[in-house]
């Protein structure tokens, strides 16, 4: 009997343990802190304000994200078909609104960048949410390629613009439940040493 | 020892209940979505073309309602949506995405009626699974796949080709997209297409 509660034990800490790898596999598919953010270019904005709000010329071609006249950039990636993300608009808005304000610490900017959506569905998503921050189509999916398969929920991510890494200096991935949006900006701007 | 045993395993059970709740929270429809993998773009041979009349069709509504698609005839553009299967991941996200749409349907007075093979009480789950969707979804279960097989957009394995038809007020076809059943269509195409048509 002793021995089948010792097997029995050390099963479930064996499961256990596999469940926690587990998890931390498939959470391995997206970039980490600490990590780079790939930087594939993305096409200028069309509407001059949003040039201006991110400090880039107007007009035809891409920019990198180094481009960007900040000090942290947050990056919105999601899909705006799926639920979850329609969901989180309002809070990808407020994330938004306080990476504008952030002024007297740290100059940051945010952005949003639409896996798998054509520049029609951007739009129609940032009309219907009053999204405050650019978006961009990811039309030919090098960031969905990039970034690896995703499921059904956007994620966050807080860089460092330093040069050629743009290192994320934080991740949420999925709504914010746990965590305000405050909560994760100011641990990006923590982290940056602001 | 056994005293050991029992508290490491109490801590365990409440860790492994904690993760199951957390994991809940978000987790819903996504976790519960089957991967069919990677398929044939196009199984099926269609049996209608742009500019004939739509094969009439009833269907029973998730809510239980009988549809007859001439029932619009006269009143409203009827766009078709088939997709395969609940439960799958392209599916899943091609819905919800339309309840982003519902405007652009209204403005060009369109209706939007979705199509599966499943049976009711399957789509019901889903569809609460999905958190509701504004039109009316419709059960091609039984006779299997009947509505799909006119149309010519039923694959030899049962299920529906990923399609969009869209059907004028006078009752004729005049859009159609079997699309790559791997891929969402644009939402871009299809408004084009039904601005046509105002």
């Amino acid at each position: 009997m002793r021995a089948i509660r010792t097997l029995f034990f050390c099963g479930l800490i064996a499961c256990l343990g596999m469940g926690c790898a587990g998890s931390a596999w498939l959470l391995k598919a997206e970039p980490d802190r600490g990590e780079s953010f790939p930087d594939l270019g993305l096409p200028l904005p069309k509407e001059v304000a949003e040039c201006a709000e991110l400090g880039l010329p107007a007009g035809e071609g891409e920019f990198r994200l180094g481009d960007i006249a900040a000090d942290i950039v947050v990056v919105e990636v999601f899909d705006m078909y799926c639920r979850y993300c329609q969901e989180g608009a309002p809070q990808a808005a407020e994330l938004s609104a306080l990476s504008s304000s952030s002024g007297k610490k740290a100059k940051v900017r945010m952005i949003g960048i639409a896996l798998g959506n054509s520049d029609y569905e951007v739009a129609l998503f940032k009309s219907k949410h009053n999204t405050p921050f650019p978006v961009f189509a990811d039309n030919d999916g090098r960031y969905h390629r990039a970034l690896g398969a995703r499921i059904g929920r956007p994620s966050f991510y807080a860089l460092r613009l330093d040069g050629e890494r743009n290192t994320i200096l934080e991740t949420q991935s999925g709504l914010f439940t746990e965590r305000s949006p405050g909560a994760f900006l100011e641990r990006a701007l923590g982290r940056a040493g602001f | 020892m056994k005293r050991l045993e029992t508290r490491v395993l109490t801590v365990a059970a409440i860790v492994v209940a904690v993760l199951s709740i957390s994991g809940m929270a978000e987790a819903g429809l996504r976790d519960s979505l089957f991967a069919v993998g990677r398929l044939k773009p196009i199984d099926s041979q269609l049996k209608v073309a742009v500019g004939e009349t739509a094969p009439d069709f009833s269907l029973t509504s998730v809510e239980g309602k009988d549809v007859t698609l001439r029932k619009y005839r006269r009143k409203k553009t009827v766009v078709l949506s088939f997709v395969p299967a609940a439960w799958t991941p392209v599916c899943s996200d091609q819905w919800p995405g339309y309840d982003l749409a519902e405007g652009v349907f209204k403005e060009n007075d369109a209706v939007l009626l979705g199509i599966t093979v499943d049976n009711v009480p399957t789509l019901n789950a889903w569809v609460k699974a999905m958190r509701g969707l504004w039109f009316p979804v419709l059960s091609d279960f039984w006779p299997h796949g009947q509505v799909a097989s006119s149309y010519g957009v039923l694959r030899s394995d049962g299920v529906t080709e990923r399609a969009l038809i869209v059907v004028d007020k006078k009752g004729v076809i005049r859009y159609i997209d079997v699309h790559d059943i791997n891929e969402r269509p644009d939402l871009g195409v299809l408004v084009k297409e039904l601005e046509k048509l105002k």
